[in-house]
């Protein structure tokens, strides 16, 4: 009977649209695991944000465009700048986790001090890469800021 | 019901696994090995494209090399987004409707911007 009333309720909410979903990061206390997870998941989503510039990069290349005007108007904004250093920051933070995801996947590094090791080497060499391509940039005078 | 689960699962016609997720899962994993490498060129490739005059950055799409580099970057990185993306969807969008929608959106958004960047190499390559 009961099992009955529960299927019915199921039923109903597969109906209506109103099954649960996942994961309910709201419920759960900040952890560097849990923080760093979702982290990759949002500079995922941002980074695919930033493709259509590439290929907007790439088209004005092939249209002889060669400056990439119409972009640079709007990446030299100060809202720009900022879109383009979070790119830089997400593309290494993805890249670094992505290869302990890698990792993981090949079954190694699952120990909970392990875990925090290779997150907070993770963040570490984001830092770091994300300092020196900065540096490179100011240092190398690109074009996209002169 | 449930012992009939727990014995044959291939074996029913309703319930069980449809025998793609193994395959979708290796294809996330290999677009992300192939990523890695890719990646790390790309970085070096931008950096330097923006770093040199742009009449530069033709001559290196006349490389082959490079080329080639570039084609399989946009190959795998959009095809890498759009199922990164699609992870997002089935996971935060319970509406039947809304995702279908979404799924469809994702998919033709990121085929669009990759033939767009597709054919611009190739143009630059071959011009």
């Amino acid at each position: 009977m009961i099992f009955k009333i529960i299927n019915k309720k199921e039923e109903k909410m597969a109906h209506t649209g109103k099954r649960p979903v996942s994961p309910h990061l709201q419920v759960y206390k900040p952890q560097l695991t849990s923080v760093l997870s979702i982290c990759h998941r949002l500079t995922g989503l941002f980074l695919a944000a930033g493709l259509p510039l590439l290929s907007w990069w790439l088209a004005d290349l092939a249209f002889g465009k060669l400056h990439f005007e119409c972009a640079l108007y709007y990446l030299k904004t100060p809202l720009g700048a900022i879109f383009i250093g979070g790119m830089i920051m997400s593309l290494y933070y993805h890249f670094f986790n992505g290869i302990r995801h890698l990792v993981w996947d090949i079954g190694m590094g699952f120990e909970l001090t392990q875990v925090y090791v290779s997150g907070w080497l993770v963040l570490g060499l984001t830092v770091l890469a994300g300092a020196v391509t900065f540096w490179h940039i100011a240092s190398q005078g690109v074009w996209i800021w002169l | 019901m449930a012992l009939i689960s727990m014995t044959s699962n291939h074996n029913r016609p309703d319930l069980g696994s449809a025998k793609s997720g193994g395959l979708h899962w290796l294809k996330e994993r290999i677009l992300a090995v192939f990523m890695v490498p890719l990646t790390g060129w790309f970085i070096c490739f931008i950096l330097r494209s923006l770093s040199e005059q742009p009449t530069q950055t033709l001559t290196a799409f006349k490389n082959p090399f490079h080329v080639a580099l570039m084609l399989m970057f946009i190959s795998v990185v959009f095809t890498h987004a759009y199922m990164g993306i699609q992870v997002v969807i089935d996971d935060y969008v319970p509406r039947d409707g809304h995702r279908v929608a979404l799924t469809v959106l994702n998919r033709f958004v990121m085929f669009f911007l990759s033939v767009v960047a597709i054919v611009s190499v190739l143009k630059l390559a071959i011009s």
